[in-house]
């Protein structure tokens, strides 16, 4: 990308929206506050000239949002510098959008992804499509999967068991505890959060709504349905998770594992954040890529 | 309940490349605006837990309209991030962002930083012209993040963590030349002369925070106990005579915050973040004659 960028704002009312063109590349960067009808959605779209490829990616939730927000925007800058339009997008009650931390749960941002796919997709218009997801956010790509016939799933170490996702966070807590010398408390995770309805994970606020959601997914009911193509990207640091989801699904679903290893200790945020980004972005950018040119062969 | 604002995107030309950011605009209008100056973290510009976010909204609800931007390479600005190199500030950018506030009209600036942003903010001070207050949450003043940290850790966390390396980590050039640089700063503050070493080291801060003084600019400096920059901190406002010239400056105040957490790992800590920000804001006599209005 260049440096010299024409760019305007419009912000009136209705739009909300704000954009750039790259006068080299001709790409469009687009950041919008999306109105659904539950509160405005914010979306990053990037659209190389011409484009008839699109990836929508589903991000994960809590400290996994943050920690893994460089990585998602590095794999849309990849893709769109090899002409495929990329959406990325914040759930409600999540990063810039509307809505409280407190409604977020699994259905709501299942809801927002279809919500932002069946918008954006209708505007750009790709004839090809393929949806992305991190951890929990391959959880939301499967379900949109099954709302979609989207022929193209990349995913990055999936979480098998939802239910055991806060288990992780409360486990880096007493560690984090343990480190500092600090008093851990003699409650579990779960009473502090039945107790006070609010839980402090290192500095994240996780509600009782948001648990209880991922308490009761049934995770068979979001299997990849077998056809099409895609690829699990195991980072190498949630194995059991990661082995346990690959067990769920058809073994009639043909899927490419790519196990790269990245220092991301998820729930620990500190500088292992952007390690073994370069690899797994380029990694999946390629594959995304060939995904695309064997589907239309 | 509809919230008490609207929020825009917007792109805005940087030194370099196009920066990114999120305009907050109350609906009763105080007429001040507050540009928020985070660190280098990548984090989205809604900050860690939605802190910065959560910033704008509180502040909107007192009147305040606010801009939280990305840095180069971070979020959905231009360019490549180069991370928290303290020798490299974003002084700049930071003019940048407050040149296109001004030319959107919002004359009248405050600004929040944080962390590295907070150090940024007050080494950009003497270009960013007239500015009604300046609230810093835990800035080094240090020229590397390395030397700051090697202040806080003692000898025996050193060694500590010299045992316990791992071949793997000794292969990494980057992890393997922050480390040297953590433990040259270490021994060097022990060596004769260290201390007047740093102390010259931090002077562009030092020059920043007294100009916003002499122009009577209120300044608040905020950290907590488990911060990596208390005792830099502690030391830099006492070392160069600035706590007396902050006490001259009304409501200029050095505020530590009893919470051991590294980073802003806890929710009583971000809470109590943004109530002391925000009632040191009301006690500015532009806030209070605004609102006397």
């Amino acid at each position: 990308m260049t440096s010299n960028k024409t760019q305007r704002s419009d912000s009136t009312d209705e739009a909300k929206v704000a954009e750039w063109v790259d006068p080299g590349s001709g790409v469009v960067q687009r950041v919008e506050f999306l109105a659904t009808p539950r509160g405005r959605v914010y979306v990053w779209s990037g659209s190389p000239p011409e484009s008839t490829e699109a990836v929508l990616i589903c991000s994960p939730i809590s400290a996994d949002f943050t920690a893994n927000y460089h990585r998602e925007r590095q794999l849309a800058l990849a893709l769109v510098s090899r002409g495929i339009s990329v959406i990325r997008f914040h759930y409600l009650g999540e990063g810039n959008s509307e809505g409280e931390s407190k409604d977020l749960t699994f259905s709501s941002i299942c809801e927002d992804a279809s919500e932002v796919f069946e918008r954006v997709t209708s505007k750009l218009a790709p004839t090809k499509l393929a949806v992305f997801g991190t951890r929990i956010g391959v959880l939301v790509a499967c379900a949109v999967t099954r709302l979609h016939p989207v022929p193209i799933v990349a995913l990055w170490e999936p979480v098998g068991s939802p239910d055991r996702f806060f288990e992780e966070g409360g486990r880096s807590r007493r560690l984090s505890n343990l480190l500092r010398s600090a008093e851990g408390g003699e409650r579990s995770w779960r009473e502090e959060l039945a107790h006070d309805g609010v839980l402090d994970l290192l500095g994240f606020s996780v509600y009782a709504p948001l648990v209880s959601s991922l308490d009761e997914i049934d995770v068979a009911s979001l299997c990849l349905q077998p056809g099409g193509k895609v690829m699990v990207v195991d980072f190498g640091c949630a194995k059991k998770q990661v082995a346990t989801w690959l067990a769920q699904q058809d073994p009639a679903t043909n899927i490419e594992v790519l196990k790269i290893g990245v220092a991301e200790p998820w729930w620990f945020q500190d500088d292992h954040m952007r390690r073994g980004t370069d690899k797994v972005v380029a990694a999946t950018a390629d594959w995304l890529s060939r995904a695309f040119e064997e589907i239309a062969s | 309940m509809k919230p008490c604002f609207e929020e825009r995107p917007v792109f805005f030309p940087g030194p370099r490349e196009t920066l990114a950011g999120v305009l907050t605009l109350p609906h009763k209008c105080n007429s001040l605006t507050v540009l928020q100056i985070w660190g280098t973290a990548p984090h989205p510009s809604s900050g860690m837990n939605r802190l910065r976010a959560r910033f704008a909204h509180v502040l909107a609800e007192d009147g305040f309209a606010s801009l939280r931007f990305d840095w180069p390479g971070q979020g959905e600005s231009g360019g490549s991030l180069k991370g928290g190199d303290l020798s490299t500030s974003y002084v700049r950018e930071c003019v940048s962002a407050v040149s296109w506030l001004r030319e959107q009209g919002h004359r009248r600036l405050l600004v929040l930083g944080h962390c590295f942003g907070g150090r940024s903010a007050i080494l950009a001070a003497p270009a960013l012209g007239d500015l009604e207050g300046v609230a810093v949450i835990s800035p080094p003043t240090a020229q590397s993040h390395e030397q700051a940290i090697a202040s806080q850790i003692s000898f025996r966390t050193l060694v500590r963590a010299a045992v316990e390396i791992k071949p793997k980590e000794l292969a990494d050039r980057e992890w393997r030349e922050q480390r040297i640089k953590v433990i040259k700063g270490k021994l060097r503050s022990h060596l004769p002369g260290g201390a007047t070493t740093m102390a010259r080291e931090s002077s562009p801060s030092v020059a920043g925070v007294r100009q916003l003084l002499d122009q009577r600019t209120p300044v608040l400096i905020l950290t907590h106990e488990g911060s990596d920059f208390r005792t830099e901190l502690e030391q830099f406002l006492e070392g160069n005579g600035l706590s007396d010239e902050m006490a001259s400056v009304t409501p200029s105040r050095f505020v530590v915050l009893d919470y051991t957490v590294r980073g802003n790992g806890s929710l009583p800590l971000q809470d109590e973040l943004v109530s002391q920000v925000r009632s040191w804001l009301a006690e500015l006599p532009v806030v209070m004659e605004s609102t006397a209005q």
